[in-house]
């Protein structure tokens, strides 16, 4: 029976709250996600229907000293076993907190530069409407409304294109954007964008730029418009249009009368943190920052999460330019995704407090060290096999649904020293997050890490450590993840805290220090599982 | 091994009484005796390494080696009782003499040896009862109280905490408290807690700053303004009249210092005009180079309810004075600490905007130089929770909480929602208990009960607890 253990367990439902005595509790949080996991057996008749200790029942952990939660989350199915020597008892597991960013599983638009998903709306007979490329480019992808030569036009010709997957997400429109070229100028006829309620009809389009097909050498335009500004219903579609609006009727004389759409931006509306609607400014940009993308996100993808409590870093700076899931993402895999795009990002779900749901809290890796502490309890700093790289190539979708590719390289002196050139396997972005700057962005940092051996290793804390940020000592179940920690009598900078384990059996804290380098076998399986969990193949 | 006397008594008891009836006896003349009179008490193995921070005690394990006496069936009918009983949880008596103390032994089915029938023909059957039992010998339920414990750090009595009377045993004893609050604790949340302090540290009391005796005033604050519904009949006002954001409100050397070096729980008791609140605050500490190390931003968001304004105890964290103040043990204990220079930044976050008014703030200690163990339990009562005349009882050794009525019937009332750990006392050292009854920072399920706290309620509490002994109970205790 304990008597000394600092730390007290609850399993509670709505049936009721039961405090239980275990020797063997183990739990787990992590700066990429918060609290893991939890194991412990407890005492149990087998055929016991206890309705408290129940799958999904919540398990609480509280410090006995402050009273405060030091991990919560929710039971799962609990193995049974009957033993003639052991008895009856419980393994029960279970999930933490960070459960409820995996809940739902829904198509979510961000910002999208995909032409593939857009949809010839509409064309009189002979116009043609369709993804392509420029007349004068045929390396840019655009998408051409055309009135070829010879065709038969009259006032109210047209040729439409329309954008559906944000409709189909069961999103709104935040802004858009791309760059209009034309192959004449001919005040008959009008190249348009706006914003219609899918499916829509002609009578429901709200015009939001309508200009004479023209010309211009140099700079060519950029077309743009945003929520509230320009439109302010609960318009979801997003439609380009080649209209004869003057003219009367004649026949087409020349295969110059087109207007090409390029560098298409869609930006879904998004929502702040006091649940109001995004600026004109962030609709507008064409890019968006991490923070805006899981304020946003934390609002659809879940009802578990306090929304007036979360805790949210506006200090990330990467651009986002392309985030889109129309097959369908959880929100666990959105934030796995930004984490390839900033490097430095934590989230964590944590504790509940009555009357409000789970804790969020998304910031980065701080440079200062917050945790001073020492080898005494034990370190390991495990061997294994060399996986060095200095080349490596990453793939991803252009908007016109086109492989592309670009390849890095890295001095690596361990492999450069026999001039020996190394690949890394290669990085599939797909379309969700492929574009040429993610592939910049992600391909030299994955990398730098693969050109070095990897600094890591797990650090026993069974002692009290100090915690430069609160100035205090702190206990080994107190240690939070995804902050530096500097072991004084380990040779090397100080270390990220990544993952903290502990066990109540020897009350003592197993911490992941540095980051575990993924191999580059284990990034591409990452990214093949995602894909192959929204249904998409590996390419 | 232990010697019994000829006046000893074991046997399975009722429970942990003074005078315990016992239900079937280990030693009774020509029936059953211990052989030789003497048993094996054993000794809990402790598990943990020797300077880890918590450790834990094993079972016990206990032999008696039994010799009855009598015919077949008197023997036969003996040992199914005993039989019986060792399928269950039970209590065991022990008393070495007449002039010893009882003791008790918690005990739990355990593997039994063999019944040896070598000298059944002499009408003798040996065999030796084993018992795995509590690591601790236990001796009967201490019980103190009822005390009356105000709600109000400023009470000339019992002021928002109670130091127990010296606690018998030898080793820690989880703690039950049994409460009757004077005003009803239906929406509340009290938070309690038990800390172990060495005698090192002569003052017991938790450390009091009422926010009017704060020398400096910040923006929109007005201090020592006369109410009786606050602290001393005084509270601080914050009226957000020229900025609402999150300003220093309060500053300046606090009333006083913690009277040991380490780690304490900060508590603010704070009011607002209307119960339609939703305002933030921070503590914090000040650094020598006049920079502030601030604690975490404790939110209160309350919906309107029937009474106008609220009033709860926010707790604003944990902090170590003096700052960084680190590997303390006893030896810093009583070394004084320097008043420290604190501040408390308030911002309103609603609208419209409301008056917010601190009150006093409370500092309970966690884990100090002094304090040998401390542990906190907050409970939540949703919606429907104690009324007068109505009292719970938190039980540290059945790691419950139940209700009763006056008369001591069960009630049909939901347990509270838990945080933090059941309450211990320890002893050869001061325990002190502390109390404050609200703590709830949100709307409870009814959002218009009026759950505001009161600085003129009050709390009938009682305590027990049943001494734990490693070794023997002495005598008169």
């Amino acid at each position: 029976m304990l008597i000394d253990s600092p730390l007290s367990l609850r399993v509670a439902s709505p049936a009721g709250e039961v405090t239980l005595d275990v020797p063997d509790l183990t739990f787990a949080r992590s700066a990429r996600g918060g609290y893991e996991s939890a194991t412990f057996t407890v005492p149990q008749w087998v055929d016991s229907t206890n309705p408290v200790i129940a799958p999904m029942s919540r398990v609480k952990v509280d410090d006995s000293r402050t009273g405060r939660r030091v991990w919560e989350g929710y039971l799962d199915i609990p193995g049974r076993t009957t033993d003639r020597l052991a008895g009856h008892t419980w393994q029960v597991g279970a999930i933490g907190a960070r459960s409820v960013l995996a809940d739902r599983s829904l198509a979510h638009i961000v910002i999208d530069r995909d032409l593939s998903k857009w949809q010839k709306r509409f064309a009189s007979p002979g116009a043609s409407a369709a993804q392509g490329t420029l007349p004068s480019d045929t390396t840019t992808p655009v998408l051409l409304m055309q009135f070829p030569s010879g065709q038969a036009v009259g006032n109210g010709s047209r040729a439409t294109m329309a954008y559906m997957a944000l409709a189909d997400a069961g999103q709104k429109m935040g802004g858009y954007g791309y760059n209009r070229t034309s192959g004449i100028g001919d005040a008959n006829y009008r190249t348009r964008s706006g914003v219609d309620i899918a499916p829509g009809t002609v009578a429901t389009l709200l015009v939001v730029r309508d200009t004479n097909l023209s010309v211009t050498s140099g700079t060519v335009p950029i077309v743009s418009a945003t929520y509230t500004t320009d439109w302010t219903g609960i318009q979801d579609m997003l439609v380009v249009q080649l209209a004869r609006t003057a003219g009367g009727a004649t026949n087409v004389a020349t295969d110059s009368v087109w207007t090409a759409d390029s560098a298409m931006w869609v930006c879904a509306r998004l929502k702040t943190s006091d649940g109001s609607w995004q600026t004109p400014t962030v609709h507008g940009r064409g890019y968006l920052f991490a923070h805006e993308v899981v304020v946003d996100a934390l609002r659809r993808f879940t009802t578990m999460v306090d929304l007036a409590g979360v805790s949210i870093d506006t200090s990330f700076a990467y651009q986002i330019n392309q985030m889109a899931y129309p097959d369908g993402t959880r929100m666990s895999d959105l934030l796995d995704d930004l984490a390839l795009l900033e490097p430095d990002i934590v989230w964590e779900a944590l504790e509940t407090a009555p009357g409000r749901q789970h804790r969020f809290v998304l910031r980065r890796y701080p440079s200062d060290v917050r945790y001073e502490t020492s080898r005494y309890d034990g370190w390991t700093s495990p061997g294994g096999e060399v996986d060095l790289a200095n080349s490596l190539t990453v793939f991803w979708n252009d908007p016109a649904g086109g492989n592309q590719s670009a390849a890095y390289t890295i001095q690596a002196p361990l492999l450069d020293q026999w001039g020996r050139v190394r690949d890394a396997d290669p990085l599939q972005l797909g379309t969700e997050i492929g574009s040429r700057a993610a592939a910049n962005r992600v391909g030299p940092a994955v990398l730098a890490q693969s050109a070095k051996v990897p600094w890591s290793g797990t650090l026993t804390v069974a002692r009290p450590v100090f915690d430069r940020y609160t100035a205090q000592d702190v206990m080994p179940w107190e240690i939070e993840p995804g902050y530096l920690m500097n072991v004084r009598d380990i040779a090397g900078p100080p270390l990220r805290v990544t993952e903290v384990s502990y066990s109540d059996a020897d009350q003592s804290a197993s911490l992941t220090l540095g980051t575990p380098v993924y191999s580059t076998e284990e990034m591409v399986a990452k990214l093949t599982r995602r894909r192959s969990s929204r249904g998409l193949a590996y390419t | 091994m232990p010697s019994l006397t000829s006046t000893a008594v074991v046997g399975f008891c009722t429970g942990t009484d003074p005078t315990p009836t016992i239900l079937e006896p280990l030693r009774l003349a020509d029936a059953i005796q211990v052989r030789g009179d003497t048993i094996n008490l054993g000794f809990p193995a402790y598990e943990a390494a020797p300077d880890s921070v918590g450790g834990d005690y094993g079972w016990r394990e206990v032999e008696l080696p039994l010799q009855v006496f009598g015919t077949y069936g008197a023997v036969a009918a003996r040992l199914s009782r005993i039989a019986r009983l060792m399928t269950q949880r039970q209590w065991l008596c022990l008393q070495f003499s007449a002039s010893a103390p009882p003791m008790f032994l918690r005990t739990y089915p355990t593997q039994q040896d063999a019944l040896s029938w070598e000298a059944s023909g002499a009408g003798v059957w040996e065999g030796t009862l084993r018992l795995t039992c509590d690591p601790h010998l236990y001796g009967p339920t201490e019980t103190i109280g009822p005390v009356t414990i105000a709600n109000d750090p400023a009470a000339a009595t019992n002021p928002c905490f109670y130091e127990l009377p010296a606690v018998k045993g030898d080793a820690p004893s989880p703690l039950v408290v049994q409460m009757n609050p004077s005003v009803a604790w239906s929406g509340f949340r009290p938070l309690m807690s038990s800390a172990a302090i060495d005698p090192a540290q002569t003052q017991h009391a938790p450390t009091v700053w009422q926010t009017g005796a704060f020398a400096t005033a910040g923006a929109d604050t007005q201090l020592i303004m006369a109410d009786a519904a606050y602290s001393g009949g005084y509270k601080t006002s914050i009226t957000f009249a020229t900025s609402a954001g999150m300003v220093t409100r309060l500053s300046g050397a606090a009333p006083s210092a913690p009277p040991a070096a380490g780690r304490y729980k900060v508590l603010l008791r704070v009011g607002t005009s209307n119960s339609d609140t939703a305002f933030a605050a921070r503590f914090g500490q000040q650094l020598t180079d006049l920079s502030y190390l601030w604690g975490p931003t404790v939110t209160v968001n309350r919906a309107a309810a029937t009474s106008p304004g609220f009033v709860t105890w926010m707790d604003l964290g944990d902090f170590t004075f003096p700052v960084g103040a680190s590997g303390l043990d006893i030896s810093d204990a009583a070394g004084a600490v320097a008043v420290p220079n604190v501040a408390l930044q308030v911002q309103s976050l609603g609208t419209p905007v409301r008056n917010v008014l601190p009150d006093v703030f409370l500092l309970v200690p966690v884990e100090t130089a002094a304090t040998v163990a401390v542990r906190t339990m907050a409970s939540t009562f949703y919606t429907l929770g104690l009324i007068q005349n109505q009292y719970s009882i938190w039980d540290g050794y059945r790691r419950r909480v139940a209700s009763y009525s006056s008369g001591g019937v069960l009630l049909n009332l939901m347990p509270p929602a838990l945080d933090g750990g059941f309450l211990r006392v320890v002893p050869g050292v001061t325990n002190v208990f502390h109390l404050v009854h609200q703590t709830l920072l949100t709307t409870p399920g009814n959002p218009t009960t009026d759950t505001s706290d009161t600085i003129a309620a009050t709390a009938a509490v009682t305590f027990s607890y049943a001494p734990r002994y490693l070794h023997m109970r002495p005598v008169n205790t």
